[in-house]
């Protein structure tokens, strides 16, 4: 049977019964997507599961093959740096130890000055309320980053223990990451092979990504010191990757509706 | 403080899975497993006579398209009448309610002229005008199709149904960034979380508009209180509380009007949450105390009746967070962290996580809207800190006694059916 989407012109009122059937397309209220075979579900998990196994087993390779980017890009840039071992969850990572500048008093002033009188201005200027959220945020959490570093005197982490908390925490996420993903797609009535596609697309992407940004932000905290620490952690850090990982999520949605509009006649009734 | 922070966060966490676990199971509900039938194919001739109540303040701008669209619907006139309730206008509503009551025997409208403005006190006295079984409201901003009232009406010949909730489909969903956006919320919150809450013999809500309820009921419970800003949400867990049913019709479309401009969305929000949290004080209890509903619906009441107090809780985990962060006491806890984050912006997205709102979107075949779901998470932030503020809101309400006041939400442009 051909389906509606396919079907050539309009429906003419002398059109044989058949061609009338299949211009009848089930409304979205009634509409459930195919039930994938109970094989193919225990096909996909076993894949999740194994993609997991091979994460657990290339993460302390890929996290060295990370830092030692990083240290390359630092030493690049002319500033010095080493990898330190380390050890997390049983795995042997080696952040990078670099240095930091130094956050003197003038200047955190300043800054917390300067991020409150941004907050009158955004809220003057009234740009769009989801950014203006977002901005406001980050100040806050500027303001509050250097009456803490005014307060106490030193940040609650060094260079070296911050470069570990974010190693640690983006080989956390490669960890879960293809079960968070796999899980996502199980939903769906994604083929084995796409859902393992998409878990690894997404590792492969988040990879890249967390290398390049550790060594930017490492960059930054040579440069600039302490203060914008949690912002580049809490705000910009792998917390950020989920939403980027939902943007190739929806890139495969997209794919996966396209095809099932295609064969209106596999969408399955109430 | 450190221990405490840090067991703060792990309550964050375990509230936030577990919403997150809800909202898996409504979308594998949809998408995969036994659909409940609505009472669409139930042919009749003892319908319902229908009162369709509809508040206008204000409403020159959208009066005669949702007129003109109601009495397109192939209701019998007979057991049809319509009664738009012009509250306190001053821009001309009154005189498009006139010409159209001349013109039609069954529009008989209602002019407050008097009294406290605000929806519920509207509906009172709709209510107490009307005299058919059954109440339909709309909100003027809304485009009902043809067959909507009868679809609605259906569901009232099963006995134990005390209110009918219909689809929601925003018209304007093409004109900004945010009408995308929450036409994708409404898509995630119809198609997939409304069906599955019937589907499962849960609790699917009446929204207050594209929805209708039993007149005898709603005068047995003494109407609508004035003093709620969720009228909807109060009748609903009023009715589960006693024992009747909340039927949604997925089939049953309605188009609205959604805000166009983010500070109109702000105000609408928080309206939203301030008066959803008066109901989640006046209810929760009654709720578990009820005789009629089993744990799992009592557990689901609750969670929904929690659901515009978490944006605040979420918060207060991000600034724990933060604090822990600061004091350098964080490093075993950066796993943590990220399930938060996950599964808030999962749960959260839009009051629907991403997948609920991408199955939804796959359903009704929006591949294009498919792409935005990444942006949800600008919307997250936004949702977060305004829902916040409305549950502040009704904090100070409650602790200042303050009376509440009704604000409409402002509309926009023209519309035609």
């Amino acid at each position: 049977m051909k389906s509606a989407v396919d079907s050539p012109g309009p429906l003419t009122p002398d059109a044989p019964a058949d061609q009338i059937r299949s211009f009848i397309l089930p409304h979205r209220s009634y509409r459930r997507l195919p039930v994938r075979g109970f094989r193919s579900r225990i096909a996909s998990t076993l894949v999740v599961i194994l993609i997991e196994v091979a994460a657990i087993f290339l993460v302390t390779p890929m996290a060295g093959a990370a830092s030692r980017f990083v240290l390359r890009a630092l030493n690049g840039s002319g500033m010095p740096a080493e990898a330190v071992p380390d050890a997390y969850l049983g795995f042997t990572l080696h952040p990078v130890l670099s240095g930091m500048a130094p956050a003197a008093y003038q200047s955190l002033a300043l800054c917390l000055v300067l991020a409150i009188v941004a907050i009158i201005v955004l809220s003057l200027l009234r740009p769009a309320l989801p950014l203006r959220y977002f901005l406001i945020s980050n100040l806050v959490m500027v303001i509050a980053s250097a009456a803490y570093l005014i307060v106490v005197g030193h940040p609650g982490y060094d260079q070296w223990q911050f470069s570990r908390l974010y190693l640690t925490t983006v080989v956390t996420v490669w960890l879960v990451l293809p079960v968070v993903v796999g899980l996502s797609c199980m939903l769906f009535p994604f083929t084995t092979l796409e859902t393992a596609f998409i878990i690894l697309i997404a590792l492969v992407y988040d990879v890249l990504l967390s290398t390049g940004r550790y060594a930017i932000f490492l960059w930054l905290l040579a440069k600039t010191g302490p203060l914008l620490m949690p912002n580049l952690y809490l705000f910009f850090g792998p917390l950020l990757d989920f939403a980027l990982v939902v943007g190739l999520f929806s890139i495969a949605l997209v794919r996966l509706s396209a095809k099932l509009v295609r064969h209106t006649e596999d969408w399955a009734w109430l | 403080m450190v221990v405490t922070l840090k067991i703060w966060v792990i309550v964050v966490v375990i509230i936030m899975i577990v919403y997150a676990v809800r909202h898996a199971i409504f979308t594998l509900s949809r998408l995969a497993w036994r659909q409940r039938p609505y009472y669409q194919d139930i042919v009749d001739g003892r319908m319902p006579s229908l009162s369709v109540l509809i508040p206008m303040h204000n409403e020159a701008v959208v009066a005669s398209s949702i007129l003109d669209a109601i009495l397109a619907c192939d209701y019998p006139n007979e057991k049809l009448e319509v009664i738009p309730i012009d509250d306190h206008s001053t821009d001309g509503t009154a005189a498009i309610l006139q010409r159209y009551a001349a013109a039609h025997e069954h529009v008989r409208p209602l002019y407050r002229e008097n009294g406290s403005r605000g929806k519920s006190n509207a509906l009172n006295a709709g209510l107490a005008a009307a005299v058919n079984d059954v109440v339909i409201v709309f909100d003027a901003d809304y485009l009902p199709a043809r067959g909507l009232l009868r679809q609605l009406a259906n569901a009232f010949v099963d006995p134990e149904v005390g209110a009918v909730m219909g689809r929601v489909v925003p018209f304007n969903c093409d004109r900004t960034f945010l009408t995308r956006m929450l036409a994708m919320e409404r898509t995630g919150g119809y198609q997939v979380d409304q069906q599955a809450r019937y589907n499962l013999d849960l609790l699917p809500q009446y929204g207050g508009t594209v929805g209708g309820f039993r007149r005898d009921i709603a005068l047995l419970l003494d109407g609508f209180d004035p003093n709620q800003l969720a009228e909807d949400t109060d009748l609903t867990f009023k009715l589960f509380v006693r024992g009747w049913r909340v039927a949604y019709a997925n089939r049953a479309e309605c188009y609205e009007q959604v805000p166009e401009s983010w500070a109109t969305r702000f105000r609408q929000l928080r309206r939203w949450s301030r008066g959803h949290n008066h109901v989640l004080v006046r209810h929760a209890l009654p709720l578990m105390r009820s005789e009629f509903l089993n744990l799992t619906q009592k557990l689901e009441g609750l969670l929904l009746l929690l659901v515009y107090a978490m944006p605040l809780l979420l918060l207060s985990g991000f600034a724990a967070n933060a604090a822990l962060f600061l004091m350098g006491a964080m490093p075993i806890w950066s796993a943590v962290w990220i399930g938060v984050f996950v599964v808030a912006y999962n749960a959260f997205g839009n009051f629907a996580p991403v997948y609920e709102i991408g199955a939804a979107e796959v359903l009704d075949g929006m591949q294009q809207r498919i792409y935005l779901l990444p942006y949800l998470f600008f919307v997250y932030i936004y949702n977060t800190w305004t829902t916040a503020t409305g549950f502040i809101d009704a904090l100070g309400d409650i602790v200042r006694r303050r009376a509440l006041t009704w604000e409409k939400t402002e509309r926009t442009a023209t519309v035609s059916s």
